[in-house]
């Protein structure tokens, strides 16, 4: 049990959020490998070989997944939890009731009044009562006096923001156990099964798990736009679902637009670039065909696009130049060393190469698109939104308590808002005008 | 002829005076002084916010893309809402000779970026990232007046039988205005990194990508969080207070103005141009 009280201590609070702000810090300074590329690492590890040794050993070259930035997270998530069903209970109890006061005690408190009064108690509680009541208070008759409250809601900020900090916690580790994100690069009238090998990159959480995508989605068409001067302006693909064999809704999908569908998501990348679709044919056999894509550059304009390709069946090379401006396809067909093709090629065209036919079909685009499954995200939203709800919250909507006494023919005040009382004098000192003119 | 720049210039030059006059108006303790600073302020913003809708006008978007934007923009909303918060608590008319001067800086540290217009790529047109921005000022904002408010509380500490500062607030009531404009902005920061994060996630498929930018908010974050616990559970109430909100604050202005020059991050593709 005693380390049950240890876990549940709440003066580690600050020792935890230090901990954490200095792992922040040491993974900003100190170079991430995740976030260098194979060639930068190895320059640093061939020039600093003993500072890699220790930041290696000491997994300070990947703070984030390193042991014991994950044991720090770990108890402190404990922390927070076992501290949150205190408060709540607390917050649950002050939320409920309010303690009637003695004379004395309301005198303690830091906001208090005095008024002298004659006449009818209960006549004047029934006064009172309505003024309260324009105040917005709810009120409980003791047999000494009057209880009221205010704003009870604001009980729970505290704790429903702690909450929201482990709700977004939690989804951030299903998010590491269940996030897929991989990369595809789609032509124009081509489609796309969610299968291993149509991915250009895949990354996948800890339990390497990615769900059936179950349909397909076919690029219909891509746009782009550009400003005046040459900076991006648009990307734009028009994305079709397929379902079950049947179409099911198209989507323009537009950075900051993805497109989303049964926990998949499909986003726009800034990626883009020309792509010659081919048909090859065999004799009589079905026709083969296949997209070729041509490497992205930042502008196409006066650029020549080269990319190489092994034909099927037939084990020859295609080398092909492309220049966007002037839409000329140029393409050399190799043996081992020999030439045995080169010429300009255009949509339409075809060339036999012994048993084979090539035919280019068309010239279309291709554009990257960013495809991921995370069902952390909808989890971490959640935090989000409790979050903003209990921040504004605790600014902006605290609690209030009065208590109203009688100690011989004087009516004792007394207010509270814990840390908020100097707001909450404004408010009290009207209270207690509206009480005098009363009595009067 | 540029209107926008030469503006700019004309704003840049009432505050650089109206921050000498405040900062006169301290050393000597004249009230007037102080009148005639925030006047001139006033002035600087109308001419600055004709400055910033003629770039919103030219540019076809809201002014967040380059340091020169983001800067000038914050300035505007840091100099706006002081002078409406002191219109609220007169008292704060003396911490003019703190923010006006701040101001003054990050007019001139924008204007050192360039000025040239860069239109909106598409990953920046959202409204999420309009939330971002908008509770980026606000958050900053309240962090200043605080800052600006522990600065003044430390004098008034250190010099009770100084004239000029007797009609501030007794230091009670300014300690507890010090908390509520943490509280403020620490509840405005929230929702900043929550609208980044959610901009991310619609942007590039992931809420979250540990960019230097987004870690070090975090780490102001956490900090303002352990700031509130110090006070609320361990009592770190006055100086103390004071001393950690001077010293959070520079932290913030280290993450958010600094750290996009000095490591790689999405945030520097168009903020440092
Ligand atoms: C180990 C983890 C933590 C524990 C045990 C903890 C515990 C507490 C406790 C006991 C309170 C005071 C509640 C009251 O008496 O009314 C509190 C307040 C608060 N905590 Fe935490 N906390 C933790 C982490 C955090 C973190 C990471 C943040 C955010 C950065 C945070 C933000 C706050 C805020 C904003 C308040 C309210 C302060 C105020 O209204 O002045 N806490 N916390």
């Amino acid at each position: 049990m005693k380390i049950i009280d240890t876990l549940r201590s709440r003066r580690y609070a600050v020792t935890f959020i230090i901990l954490i702000i200095a792992s922040f810090v040491l993974a900003t300074v100190i170079p991430q490998r995740t976030r260098m590329s194979e060639a930068e690492w190895f320059r640093l590890r061939s020039n600093y070989p003993e500072f890699i040794e220790i930041i290696s050993f000491t997994g300070l070259d990947h703070v984030y997944t390193s042991w014991w930035f994950l044991a720090i997270v770990v108890l402190f998530s404990i922390n927070i939890s076992l501290n949150l069903s205190d408060r709540i209970r607390a917050s649950w109890r002050q939320f409920q009731d309010i303690r009637p006061l003695s004379p004395s005690e309301i005198k303690t408190l830091p906001l208090n009044a005095v008024i002298s009064l004659s006449g009818d108690k209960d006549q004047f509680f029934k006064e009172a009562e309505k003024i309260l009541k324009d105040f917005r208070y709810r009120l409980k008759r003791h047999n000494q006096g009057l209880t009221a409250q205010k704003a009870r809601i604001g009980y729970f900020w505290i704790p429903l923001f702690h909450g929201s900090i482990l709700i977004v916690l939690c989804g951030v580790l299903i998010s590491g156990l269940f996030r897929f994100s991989g990369t595809v690069e789609l032509s124009e009238g081509q489609e796309f099964h969610g299968r291993e090998e149509e991915f250009i990159n895949r990354w996948y959480g800890l339990l390497k798990y990615r769900p059936e995508m179950g349909f397909s989605i076919r690029l219909n068409r891509f746009n782009v736009e550009y400003w005046d001067r040459g900076h991006p302006k648009l990307y734009q693909g028009f994305i079709e679902v397929r379902d079950r064999g049947g179409d099911v809704l198209t989507k323009a999908v537009e950075m900051n637009e993805p497109l989303k569908y049964r926990g998949y998501s499909f986003y726009q990348t800034r990626y883009w670039g020309y792509s010659a679709l081919f048909g090859l044919l065999r004799n009589n056999a079905q026709e083969l065909t296949g997209y070729v894509n041509l490497p992205y550059k930042e502008r196409y304009d006066n650029v020549i696009l080269k990319q190489d390709f092994l034909i099927p069946e037939t084990g020859l090379r295609a080398f092909l130049d492309y220049e966007p401006a002037s839409k000329i396809l140029r393409m050399e067909i190799k043996d081992g060393l020999k030439t045995i093709v080169n010429g300009i090629l255009k949509e339409g065209d075809y060339i036999k190469l012994n048993d084979h036919t090539l035919r280019l079909h068309r010239i279309v685009k291709w554009t990257g698109l960013y495809i991921s499954y995370d069902p952390g995200v909808i989890v971490v939203y959640t935090g989000f939104a409790l979050m903003v709800l209990s921040s504004l919250g605790m600014v902006f909507l605290y609690p209030k308590r009065l208590w109203l006494s009688f100690e011989d023919n004087t009516l004792l005040i007394g207010g509270d808002a814990g840390r908020r009382r100097v707001e909450f004098r404004e408010e009290f000192i009207k209270i207690v005008e509206a009480l005098k003119r009363m009595t009067l | 002829m540029n209107w926008e720049i030469i503006l700019y210039w004309t704003a840049t030059t009432f505050y650089g005076i109206a921050g000498a006059i405040a900062i006169s108006g301290f050393v000597f303790k004249k009230e007037r002084l102080i009148n005639i600073a925030l006047g001139l302020s006033a002035a600087g913003l109308v001419i600055h916010g004709i400055s910033i809708i003629i770039r919103w006008k030219s540019v076809g978007h809201g002014p967040y893309i380059n340091m020169y934007e983001v800067m000038s923009s914050d300035a505007w909303v840091a100099m706006a809402f002081y002078l409406l918060l002191q219109i609220k608590y007169r008292f704060l008319k003396r911490a003019a000779f703190i923010v006006i001067p701040i101001v003054f800086l990050s007019m001139g540290f924008g204007i050192m970026s360039t000025t040239e217009p860069i239109p909106l790529p598409p990953s920046l047109r959202s409204y999420w990232l309009i939330l971002h921005i908008v509770f980026a000022k606000l958050c900053s904002a309240s962090f200043l007046v605080a800052f600006g408010l522990a600065g003044l509380y430390l004098l008034k500490l250190s010099r009770p039988e100084a004239e000029f500062l007797s009609r501030l607030p007794t230091p009670e009531r300014m300690d507890i205005l010090i908390y509520r404009f943490n509280a403020l902005g620490f509840a405005f920061l929230s929702i900043m990194i929550i609208a980044g994060s959610i901009w991310a996630n619609n942007a590039w498929g992931r809420y979250w990508a540990f960019d230097p930018v987004e870690t070090w908010s975090l780490i102001t974050w956490l900090a303002y969080g352990m700031y509130l616990h110090l006070r609320l559970n361990r009592n770190w109430l006055g100086k103390r207070s004071a001393y950690l909100t001077i010293a959070i604050f520079v932290l913030s202005v280290l993450s958010f103005f600094f750290i996009p020059y000095f490591l790689k991050t999405v945030h520097s593709e168009y903020l440092v141009r």
